[in-house]
């Protein structure tokens, strides 16, 4: 057997190696190279620290004991690293964001930075960490007894105990990281997770083929009842038991730690959800072989928590028993330096600080200086969680099964689970709530379960734990209220987070939340709706005028931000630059912002900042930016209602328009039908006279015939004439478009209708001029111009009727009227001309249909004009023709 | 904006199937499922409850593998995208 002074010199000279390791590490981080450490199989093997010596010895002394059992310690994990997407994203999000240092601070922050829960949920962590240090003693000691011989455990466990103290102050407390992230560390439990796989493996494969001779070797003859352990393996307590280890993964305060606090980047999750169950697979291969060759060939008695170790020593392989003895040491100091380094946090931030600044801030004359007093609480806090877990490891007579106590352990920090997954899932916790049933959950547990593992040496005596208090059986530690028949650890765990649960639902809805604690939950549950701003790194302690500056932009806008405080510098006297910030100016800034997001969250952003708060710079920013997606969410709500206002009368000017078409289409049938009807009742009777009158002179025949003839064309026409305006109306077969001289088309138009105008007297006088090519139709502007042109020289009463034709040109268009001094049109009559069948007043009956000005009216706009009636400022009337120009490069030569 | 609901689909879809492989998982390794096999069959002499337990839990290391790939990218998307539409 080696020697006790060889086991020392391997340890110190391991524990050295990973101090270098450290120091390196540490160094590198500090010059910004991590290169490799950034990988994410480091952040998987630094999540390795869940496998103590619980797993590396006591897996396989629970396989002895109790067959099957052992895996449900990690299968729970599985789960929870299978599910990564739903529950550790956020946990990981959330912790970024809100630069959460341990599971204490992530409660209370939730819960509006409640220093109560603070000091709750730090006092659950030291206590449920104390049988899980003391479990890594107990392992330690255990292996150096078996491995040396010697004797004297309570020494043995001492000096281990206080070793382990030192390398943990030397290895967490060298600096003070903003962000609690210990690069070094996170590298030496790498290294260390790596030993105590191979370590773990390598004896797992001498046993299984050295020893055993094969797989067959092991399980021949071995019955399946004896490997699955108890007939009821799949019982209430496997399921408690997965449930328990897969909250542990979670809570523990030591695998918050690597887990959120360590973690440098998100995306090493998704290597993680299934590189960790990888891991875990692995250490658990062995497990069942070599827990089964224990059985067969060591002796009666001995404990089957050191198969291990021992195996390897029956067999005479001290090389192997060493490097066994190297995986359980890892296994344990792995665990005790992120256990202690995690809930050292805990109680240096969230009770030794509090106190301390609270003391310094009475005194102000005293300097204290922060940093040393940190230093020095994390030291001594770990000297004390250490203690801790020595005095536990004597008063438990160190004889328990490793796997009892850090079920103890799990059970502890499970009491978290109801407070932590209703904080992030959940805005109606409140922190009544969370106080409420962290405190039932934890006195539960404490009294079901942690001091009865004393077994009557500490606080409660054997007389208690077998009858109850006073004699009170009902109040049984392990039969409360007559709840029996249960397995220890399955009744512990159903009082406390029943109770634990039960309470924190029932007192979060019957209790109401402080608008700080609303903003806190609202950042919690809704991380993944904030822009991703984690890392800007500004430290709300050291805020300035220039934080309150982006402050101020965030909610005011950049401009105004810039003009308010340029304003501020000014009073104060200061040329350039930001004003200093003075009582008043921050005052004044809280007002302003008071403006945008209401009195009260000004006063906590600006307080925040400004006085000693810690929410950090990047969570106001947050806040800010919430806010402002609200008003921009009420600012489209707004708009989308204006919208759907603007489409409705929209609608209903749409419906009112198909109503007057719907009319004036019923309108339009009428007078067709009237007017078809004229000229067919002539013809008819006409037709008549002819048919039946046999003695009608040759004259008359012939003038009736004519008249038939007369009325029959007239039919043509207008039906022409509808035909005409409907297909231009209609939009089909629109007129080709080309360039045309509109002062030859009006020449060529006045010489056609000199004819008629000559013959009732009426002179036709031309004004203006016009150069420009229009963009019109040849013949179908003739046809309007006649149109007009006829009309004037018809319907003109006057003694000596002058009509006037005057081209102008004006911005693009040229534009053509047509005057006579006929008398016009009334500004009443201007609309109705243009209108189917209507007749200007001084038309008479037989002139024609009316559809004239209405098909004129429809040419011009196919042609992208338009023909109006205009008036003077003396009240007469003239139609005006406008037409497009067409610009003067494109005009053909 | 085609490509991005398309995205978003196929998003959802992992999203989902890593939902259910999360359900499968705690399915196979509780009562009563994680009973099943419990007979005195070997292969090649290890007990079937055994191979069971083991062989669940690599495939479900294999898949977890699989998806978290799909997640990640996922994770990259939204990541550049500023993450601003609603998660649940």
């Amino acid at each position: 057997m080696p020697a006790i002074d060889l086991l020392l010199v391997i340890c110190v000279a391991y524990v050295a190696l990973l101090f270098g390791v450290a120091f390196l590490v540490d160094i590198r981080a500090r010059q910004g190279r991590l290169n490799w450490l950034r990988s994410p199989v480091v952040y998987t093997l630094s999540l390795s620290v869940y496998c103590t010596s619980w797993t590396f010895y006591g897996a396989v002394g629970s396989a002895a004991r109790n067959g099957l059992e052992f895996i449900t310690i990690y299968l729970g994990p599985t789960l929870v690293f299978v599910g990564w997407w739903f529950l550790l994203r956020k946990l990981v999000r959330i912790g970024r964001a809100q630069r959460i240092t341990s599971i204490a601070d992530l409660i209370s922050s939730r819960y509006g930075k409640s220093p109560s829960l603070a000091v709750l949920a730090t006092l659950i962590a030291v206590c449920a960490t104390t049988p899980y240090i003391a479990l890594q003693l107990q392992s330690v000691t255990l292996s150096v007894q078996a491995i040396t011989g010697a004797g004297d455990g309570a020494a043995i466990g001492f000096w281990v105990a206080a070793g382990m103290a030192l390398f943990t102050i030397l290895f967490g407390t060298r600096t003070l990281d903003a962000n609690e992230r210990h690069h070094g560390v996170v590298a030496a439990i790498a290294i260390e997770a790596i030993v105590k796989l191979v370590a773990l493996i390598a004896v797992g494969i001498f046993v299984v083929w050295g020893m055993a001779g094969g797989i067959r070797g092991i399980f021949d003859g071995v019955p399946t009842e004896q490997i699955l352990g108890a007939s009821d393996v799949f019982g209430a307590r496997w399921v408690a038991l997965t449930f328990l280890s897969a909250t542990a993964i979670i809570c523990l305060p030591r695998q918050f730690q690597v887990t959120v606090v360590e973690n440098i980047d998100e995306r090493h999750l998704a290597t993680a959800s299934w590189l960790f169950p990888l891991y875990l697979f692995a250490m658990c291969l062995f497990t069942v072989p070599i827990a089964l060759m224990g059985l067969q060939s060591m002796p009666e008695g001995t404990n089957p928590d050191l198969y291990v170790l021992t195996l390897p020593l029956a067999a005479e392989r001290s090389d192997l028993a060493m490097l066994a003895f190297l995986g359980g040491f890892s296994s344990a100091t792995s665990m005790v330096i992120v256990a202690a380094i995690a809930v050292s946090t805990m109680v240096s931030n969230q009770i030794v600080m509090p106190v301390a600044l609270n003391f310094l801030s009475r005194r102000t004359e005293v300097s204290g200086d922060v940093r040393n007093l940190m230093l020095t609480a994390r030291r001594v806090s770990i000297a004390v969680i250490l203690g801790l877990g020595f005095v536990y490891f004597r008063l438990t007579g160190g004889s328990d099964a490793l796997a009892a106590i850090g079920l103890i352990a799990f059970a502890g920090v499970a009491q978290f689970l109801p407070s932590l997954l209703g904080g992030i899932f959940w805005r109606g916790a409140t922190r009544a709530g969370a106080l409420a049933g962290l405190s039932a959950g934890a006195l539960l547990w404490a009294y079901c379960l942690f001091l009865p593992s004393f077994d009557g040496g500490f606080l409660l005596g054997a007389a208690t734990l077998a009858e109850g208090p006073w004699g009170i059986s009902l109040l049984r530690p392990e039969g409360l209220l007559g709840l029996s028949g249960l397995d220890p650890l399955v009744h512990a765990l159903i009082w406390s987070l029943g109770v634990n649960t039960f309470l924190f639902l029932g007192v979060s809805v019957l209790t109401d939340t402080d608008p700080l604690e609303r903003l806190q939950g609202q950042q919690f549950v809704d991380v993944f709706r904030a822009s991703g701003r984690a890392d800007s790194g500004v430290e709300g302690r050291s805020a300035n005028a220039e934080d309150l500056f982006i402050l101020a932009q965030r909610i005011l806008g950049t401009d105004p931000a810039r003009e308010l405080f340029d304003h501020i510098a000014k009073e104060q006297g200061r040329a350039t630059g930001l004003p200093s910030p003075s009582t008043s100016m921050i005052a004044r800034l809280e007002r302003e912002l008071a403006g945008s997001i209401g009195a009260a969250s000004a006063h906590a952003m600006v307080g925040r900042i400004a006085g000693q708060g810690n929410l950090s710079m990047s969570e106001l920013i947050d806040i800010a930016d919430e806010t402002q997606a609200l008003i921009e969410t009420s600012r489209q709500l707004a708009e989308k209602s204006a919208q759907l206002a603007r489409a409705a009368r929209q609608l209903r000017e749409a419906n009112e328009r198909l109503k007057r078409l719907d009319a004036q289409k019923d309108d339009f049938l009428s007078q067709v039908s009237h007017e078809l009807r004229t000229p067919m009742t002539s013809i008819r009777s006409f037709a008549d006279i002819l048919r039946v009158n046999e003695g009608l002179t040759p004259e008359d025949r012939a003038r009736f015939t004519s008249i038939i003839h007369a009325e029959s064309i007239r039919l043509t026409r207008l039906l022409d004439e509808i035909l005409d305006l409907s297909q231009l109306e209609a939009g089909r077969q629109p007129p080709v478009l080309g360039a045309v001289d509109p002062a030859a088309a009006t020449r060529d138009a006045v010489d056609t209708i000199t004819g008629l105008a000559v013959a009732r007297g009426v002179r036709i006088v031309h004004h203006g001029s016009a150069t420009q090519a229009v963009q019109a139709n040849q013949d179908r502007l003739r046809q309007v111009l006649i149109n007009l042109l006829s009309n004037a020289v018809k319907y003109n009463a006057a003694a000596e009727p002058v009509i006037d034709v005057t081209l102008s040109e004006r911005q693009g268009q040229t534009l053509l009227d047509i005057s006579d001094n006929g008398g016009g049109v009334t500004r009443e009559e201007a609309d109705a001309v243009f209108e189917k069948f209507s007749r200007g007043g001084r038309a008479d009956r037989d002139q024609g249909a009316g559809l004239g000005l209405a098909i004129s009216r429809a040419i011009m706009r196919t042609m992208g004009g338009d023909l109006t009636v205009e008036f003077r400022g003396d009240g007469t009337s003239f139609f005006r023709a406008q037409l497009v120009q067409i610009p003067a490069e494109v005009t053909p030569a | 904006m085609e490509d991005r609901a398309g995205q978003e689909r196929l998003n959802r879809r992992t999203r989902d199937r890593a939902a259910v492989l999360l359900a499968l998982g705690i399915l196979m390794f509780l009562p009563p499922f994680v009973g099943i096999l419990s007979i005195e069959t070997r292969i090649a002499s290890v007990p079937l409850p055994l191979v069971y337990l083991f062989t669940v839990w690599a495939a479900l290391i294999w898949a977890t593998r699989r998806l978290s790939a799909q997640l990640a990218e996922e994770q990259e998307d939204r990541g550049a995208q500023g993450e601003t539409g609603a998660e649940r």
